[in-house]
């Protein structure tokens, strides 16, 4: 930081000499402020206009009883009342959604892993079958999401079919109140895995050989490699992959618009599936505003515990502690 | 201990294959119930590869709705799209990572928290300020916000790449007089080129599948992308599902090109972005 | 110097969205005033794109006629679409003049004012059918289907054929029973070994075609209880009837096909699109209820691919009947031009105007006369495209035994259907009774919704 180390001294000299000095430090100061603003700026104005701007509109609408159809009156926070306590679907919707978080990251995770560890083996072919795991990414999810609902058709699905060549029961997949969340985690680890394998793989590439073979000498399987070395090794990027797999998440929309509608008997009616429908089909855009405003505090505690608790898992090469 | 190698080296090939196919199959039902008849997708015992390809369902569904139009209209989207995000989060990473100005962290801050909001929770706001310009049904809501940083997120990740670069060369074009926008657009672009065509083609597959934004702010066919029409195929009433499957594989195919010549390119973008997020 | 510049962007941040936002608020229904002379109108509607081609051709028509209203014509894709469209719309203040709409909707906006009330213009010109006018409780109507939709029984005749069994009847003196259809059902259903459900062996685990399709969404278990005397609420809308037991035995009957006769398919198979036609074509099963505008698919279906199917008369429990619904015409209160919409509407609400929709066979009149008179009848139905037995099985079956849906006057029809369908899922799983979950689940919940809590 060469700028810095000159400032204080700069500063320091009181003289005229010093005093010119200082006066073309400022000036050059001056110049790095106004060419650091202009060169955000299209992130500062898009954070202003775009984030903070209807963020606060979200609370001023949430604080009406607006629906579209006539003018909006202030009823304070009768919509968050109304949302905690005599709302049919809130809590459901909190429930279910959690529940699709919690296992998509998990066996996403889990998924992305064993398959980089497994193109980390010395293998031929190694980037064909890392383009057919990408693959699925691609896809946009309007399309998978038909082709899905085709595959998951309890009578004449190809699951089924499937299942029941190999002597297997049938499963109800995304008919059943039960099955349906576990239904579109198949789907979204299909689709979503592409990403996190990559990164796993480059991690896995990482890992100093020699710590690995050290592991080895002293007469450790890979599972001792695996828990000693390798996982303490990638826990940055899994810390990474986790994050922005729970953001995600929290997001899940089109599988529920386009194959399920919310159901059965909303156990597919996720929060973002909520909100769309009371905002755009019921007309309740002060509820709406409500249940938004709930998720940034919902997504930012989130964020803030996982960010807390890293330091405990989490090894950074410079060590932490 | 060889044996026990072969074995190993055996299970890992057995489950790449069967995770291959995991990954494979809904993608190959996809393309081969494009090619069949109506009457025949449906067969049971269903028939994996249709004894004769029907390519007409390509010229029928191309017909049913004007995927043409749909594509210019994605193509009207995404180009700005991509052009947008790449110059203004580079631009908003640089003058973050690079200078010193009041409120730098700050607004550093904000872009980190920007990064995990869902974007459904702003959506009531910005489609009103939207429909008060009565920019609705066109294009302006879907191009505009990328022009503003291109994405909290592309503009963290760019900035990250931009820490690694040494100030020594900052340094030294200074005192050659190099102005900041020189600086910018002839040294750290081409620093961070890898980066950016990682942010480029992921900007690309993003715009081009986006449901959400169009399904708000598009209301009539002849503003439909893509995505869009892809759904609206599906219909109130009914869908020839032949006709579904090849207008999807339609809609497939272009960001399967770009993947497959931008491959590398994806790849090392995807690590970049893991490793040093 | 940071909370200074943190509270300046926030407030401006505020100003900038109450500007917009108060803006939206009073601005619902303003539009750019009008420069006087030829009118310049909009309709909106939904549809895919042969009912674009054949709209766009009407409104052209309409504008042939009248050389000084120009009208623009905008489509949305789906009816649920639509339904978010126009309120996008609405909060932007930009509401057509006439438009289509979301028929669980019309009530709620009706009341709130946004529609025009079309009680004269409802009382000019022949007789529309009474089931299919939109009223608010205080008496106004509010919305008029320009199309009438029935519930019939599709079927597929090659099914019937290979069974050796007679065709579901085309006329309503002949209709079956609830029994003798369950039983003609059951004797269509065949595993993947060829036995019924009659049989002892019978595998419930690999039926290959079933006997009848139930759908689990409001019109058919809607059109039952009215068979058997329940419903949602009384004729009158004034009263809730779902617990009643006549209601209750509606639903478990329809549940049983499923679950204990083995005759129909899950429910969220249907979730598939185009199910009907194809699940005819393919052999999955054999008879479906589903409604009139069916006719548009299953006879391109026919054209195209040879698919030989039948209609016929719904069973019926204790009395015939089918219920109507049919797509909405509104118009707006905000329209700057009346008489022009209103002229617009006259002539979209002309059976002789939307000829095309009624031939290609997606909408039935809305006018008494085109079901009785033979010429009119003939103009509509003397195609290939309308099968022999399309005037007993629909005509008159429509004409007699058309039962009003709730939705036609009770505002709070949409958000008690997301309790009911969703809780009605567990019957239809075969989970709970349908006693148990209308009696413990749904009525808690609806009877302060229905009361306007």
């Amino acid at each position: 930081m060469a700028r810095g180390a000159c400032m204080p001294a700069a500063r320091r000299s009181g003289g005229p000499e010093g005093g010119g000095m200082r006066r073309r430090h400022l000036h050059a100061e001056a110049l790095e402020a106004i060419a650091g603003y202009l060169f955000a700026s299209p992130v500062i104005l898009g954070l202003l206009i775009w984030v903070i701007a209807p963020m606060i509109g979200v609370v001023l609408i949430s604080l009406t009883d607006w629906n579209v159809l006539t003018a909006p009156h202030w009823v304070g926070i009768r919509n968050y009342v109304k949302l905690f306590t005599t709302d049919l679907y809130f809590w459901n919707t909190l429930k279910v959604t959690a529940y699709f978080v919690v296992l998509n990251v998990v066996c996403t995770t889990i998924y992305s892993l064993v398959v980089a560890m497994l193109l980390n083996q010395r293998i031929r072919g190694r980037s064909i079958y890392r383009s057919i795991f990408y693959m699925p990414t691609i896809v946009p999810v309007v399309a998978s999401s038909a082709l899905w609902l085709w595959l998951f058709n309890a009578d004449f699905g190809l699951f089924n079919l499937l299942l029941q060549g190999v002597g297997l029961h049938k499963s109800l997949w995304i008919s059943s109140q039960t099955t349906v969340v576990p239904s579109i985690v198949i789907m979204s680890v299909w689709g979503g895995a592409g990403n996190t394998i990559v990164i796993f793989l480059a991690a896995l590439q990482g890992v100093p050989r020699q710590l690995l073979e050290a592991v080895e000498i002293d007469g450790g399987n890979w599972w001792h490699r695996f828990r000693a070395i390798t996982l303490p090794m990638i826990s940055p990027v899994t810390f990474f992959n986790v994050v922005t797999g729970l953001i995600a998440s929290f997001t899940i929309f089109t599988q529920s618009y386009v194959m399920t509608g919310g159901g059965p008997n909303n156990a597919s009616l996720f929060y973002v599936l909520l909100l769309y429908r009371e905002g755009f089909q019921r007309n309740n855009i002060g509820g709406a505003a409500a249940l938004s405003w709930v998720l940034i505090v919902i997504v930012s505690l989130l964020s803030l515990l996982i960010f807390r608790t890293s330091r405990q898992w989490v090894y950074y090469e410079g060590g932490n502690g | 201990m060889t044996a026990g190698r072969v074995t190993g080296k055996a299970l890992v090939y057995l489950a790449l294959v069967v995770g291959a196919a995991f990954c494979f199959l809904p993608v190959f039902w996809l393309v081969r119930s494009s090619v069949m008849t109506l009457g025949d997708i449906f067969k049971y015992p269903p028939i994996v590869w249709p004894a004769r390809v029907h390519w007409q369902n390509f010229a029928d569904a191309m017909q049913a709705s004007p995927f043409l139009l749909y594509f210019r209209n994605t193509m009207i989207v995404v180009v700005p799209n991509v052009v947008g995000s790449l110059l203004t989060a580079s631009m908003s990473a640089y003058g973050l990572s690079r200078f010193r100005f009041p409120l730098r962290n700050f607004w550093f801050a904000l872009v980190l928290g920007a990064i995990i909001l869902p974007p459904a929770v702003v959506l009531i706001p910005q489609f009103l300020l939207w429909s008060n310009l009565h920019l609705v049904n066109t294009f302006l809501p879907l191009i505009v916000p990328v022009w503003f940083g291109g994405g909290a997120f592309n503009v963290f990740l760019l900035r990250q790449f931009f820490l690694t670069i040494p100030k020594d060369f900052d340094d030294a074009a200074r005192m050659d007089g190099a102005s900041y926008w020189r600086i910018y657009w002839q040294i750290m672009i081409p620093f961070i080129q890898p980066a950016l065509i990682a942010v480029g083609l992921f900007q690309f597959l993003f715009a081009w599948n986006d449901f959400f934004s169009p399904l708000i702010y598009l209301s009539s066919k002849e503003t439909y992308t893509l995505a869009i029409g892809l759904r609206f195929f599906i219909g109130s009433y009914a869908t020839f599902w032949n006709n579904l499957m090849a207008a999807s594989l339609i809609v497939i195919v272009p960001p399967v090109i770009v993947f497959l010549i931008g491959q590398r390119y994806f790849v090392e973008g995807v690590t970049l972005t893991g490793i040093k997020g | 110097m940071r909370r200074q510049v943190f509270m300046v962007s926030a407030l401006s941040g505020a100003l900038l969205l109450l500007v917009a936002f108060s803006a939206g608020a009073t601005g619902a229904g303003e539009k750019a005033a009008p420069s006087g002379g030829p009118a310049t109108i909009q309709y909106a509607y939904w549809g895919d794109q042969n009912e674009e081609i054949t709209t766009t051709a009407l409104l052209k028509t309409f504008m042939d006629k009248n050389p000084n209203i120009t009208v623009e014509g905008l489509r949305f894709g789906s009816n649920t679409e639509f339904d978010q469209k126009i309120t996008t719309l609405a909060a932007a203040g930009t509401l057509p003049d006439v438009s289509t709409f979301y028929e669980p909707n019309v009530l709620t906006w009706g009341m709130s004012g946004k529609f025009v009330d079309l009680t004269d213009f409802y009382k000019k010109g022949p007789p529309k059918l009474d089931v299919i006018k939109f009223i608010t409780p205080d008496g106004k109507i509010v919305g008029i289907s320009v199309a009438n939709e029935i519930m019939v029984i599709w079927y597929s005749k090659k099914i019937f054929d290979a069974a050796g069994l007679p065709y579901p009847p085309a006329e309503a003196s002949k209709a079956w029973t609830w029994d003798h259809f369950v039983d003609v059902s059951k004797k269509l259903t065949k595993d993947a070994n060829g036995k019924t459900p009659n049989d002892a062996d019978f595998d419930k685990d690999n039926i290959r075609t079933f006997g009848f399709w139930v759908t689990q969404w409001w019109m058919p278990w809607l059109t039952f209880a009215a068979s058997n005397g329940g419903g949602l609420t009384t004729p009158d809308g004034k009263k809730l009837i779902m617990d009643d037991p006549a209601t209750i035995d509606a639903i478990q009957k329809m549940a049983d096909m499923i679950n204990v006769h083995h005759v129909s398919p899950v429910p969220g198979s249907q979730n598939m699109p185009g199910a009907i036609g194809t699940a005819l074509l393919s052999g999955q099963v054999a008879m479906a209820m589903d409604g009139t505008w069916d006719l548009l698919t299953l006879g391109t279906t026919k054209e195209q691919q040879g698919l030989d199917f039948g209609i016929g008369v719904l069973p019926y429990m204790k009395k015939l009947a089918t219920t109507s619904v049919g797509t909405p015409e509104v118009v707006y209160k905000s329209t700057k031009h009346l008489n022009e919409s209103l002229a617009l509407l006259g002539f979209l609400m002309d059976p002789n105007s939307s000829l095309p929709l009624l031939q290609n066979g997606i909408w039935l009149p809305n006018e008494k006369q085109w079901y009785t008179d033979p010429t009119l009848l003939q103009k509509w139905i003397g195609n290939p495209r309308h099968p022999e037995e399309y005037k007993t099985a629909v005509v008159d079956f429509a004409l007699n035994y058309s039962h009003q849906l709730p939705l036609y006057i009770v505002p709070t029809f949409a958000k008690m259907d997301d309790v009911i369908s969703a809780a009605l899922g567990q019957v239809w799983l075969g989970q709970k009774s349908a006693a148990d979950v209308i009696k413990n689940e749904i009525m808690p919940k609806i009877t302060p919704i229905f009361q306007g809590k």
